[in-house]
């Protein structure tokens, strides 16, 4: 009887440790999640710059194309006859739809984050076969930045636009 | 009788050892509610975070609708005002939300580019001789201006966060050109 209640002494300590190991285990994995979602807001913060970004350059794409239709067609007629490298420069290899770093991204920064931005065109295609009256512009621009956390975030905007193509030439002489 | 009762028997919980047992909740306790505490802080500063980034892309989008010529250039960011284009509408300005002040305005700059265009010889492309070969279609690369068809709208939004928080921004910034609609 003497020995059992010497063995309840010094429990209350022991329950105590085991109860702030517990405690503390909890306490870092609640500290874990809010780092992990802290760090995810950024991110979803920061691919919203990435989208209006890519948005900028298919709006320049989908200008150049407006501004010469006809020497896109023929790049893509030229594609068509396994030379696609007329179709590289107008749209994807075009210096003008490739940006790195500070030139693109300089005006999208923030307080949290300003690291460079990566830009580019990654496709701009006609989809349909139609040739004449209606047909769809596909655009694709890629967006990429890496984050503090040296995380690679990714952005791909598409863009579908219908057109309205009419030659100049008569129907008979086409 | 009571003596005997508290102060001999060893079944009960020695003062010590309460003591003791206090400062160890103590010790994991005061940790964890320094925590909840910074976390809670941490959460409302993403709250009002996030509401800057919907307020900027609410303007942003906004600016984006609207016709390419209802902004004009400018080296100066318009810091108030509304602006309507039938049901779309950005102001810019302070506004209060939650009790924290945000603060838009929105950058019009001219965007200088440059169009590399491979264009051909129609002619040549059209000479059935050459129908199927594009080296025979005269193919050359010309640079094109389009500075005045192209526009770049910077939405900025400062906030500072409640208590003695630093003074925050966050911009979006994307590019308009002058599309004819069908």
């Amino acid at each position: 009887m003497r020995k059992s209640c010497n063995l309840k002494r010094g429990s209350a300590v022991a329950l105590c440790l085991i109860f702030a190991t517990v405690l503390l285990m909890m306490g870092l994995a609640y500290s874990k999640q809010t780092a992990t979602s802290k760090r995810q807001t950024v991110q979803i913060d920061e691919r919203i710059k990435l989208e209006y970004l890519a948005h900028g350059v298919t709006e320049l794409a989908l200008l150049k194309f407006q501004l010469y239709p006809a020497d896109f067609y023929a790049c893509m007629e030229a594609s068509k006859l396994n030379d696609s490298s007329y179709l590289t420069s107008f749209t994807t290899g075009a210096p003008e739809f490739q940006f790195t770093g500070t030139r693109a991204e300089n005006r999208s920064i923030s307080s949290f984050n300003s690291t460079s931005v990566n830009l580019q065109l990654a496709s701009m295609t006609i989809l349909t076969n139609n040739k004449w009256n209606n047909e769809v512009l596909y655009i694709e621009a890629f967006a990429n930045y890496t984050d503090q956390y040296h995380k690679s975030i990714d952005k791909v905007v598409t863009r579908l636009v219908d057109l309205d193509r009419h030659s100049l030439i008569p129907q008979s002489n086409r | 009788m009571l003596k005997k009762l508290f102060f001999k028997t060893k079944k009960a919980v020695t003062l010590v050892e309460i003591l003791l047992a206090v400062v160890l909740m103590a010790g994991a306790f005061l940790p964890i509610m320094g925590l909840m505490s910074s976390s809670i802080k941490v959460t409302e500063q993403d709250e009002n975070t996030q509401r800057a980034v919907m307020l900027c892309q609410e303007k942003l989008n906004a600016v984006l609708q609207m016709p390419f010529d209802k902004f004009a250039v400018s080296t100066t960011p318009i810091v108030s005002g509304t602006y309507n284009n039938n049901e779309i509408v950005a102001s810019f300005g302070a506004q209060i939300i939650d009790g924290v002040t945000y603060t838009s305005s929105l950058l019009v700059e001219q965007y200088n580019v440059s169009f590399n265009v491979p264009t051909c010889d129609f002619t040549r492309k059209g000479d059935s001789r050459y129908k199927n070969d594009p080296s025979q279609w005269g193919f050359n690369v010309i640079q094109c201006d389009a500075s005045d068809k192209v526009k770049r709208y910077t939405v900025t939004v400062n906030w500072q966060d409640k208590g003695r928080g630093n003074q925050k921004f966050y911009t979006l910034s994307s590019l308009k050109a002058d599309i004819r609609e069908k």
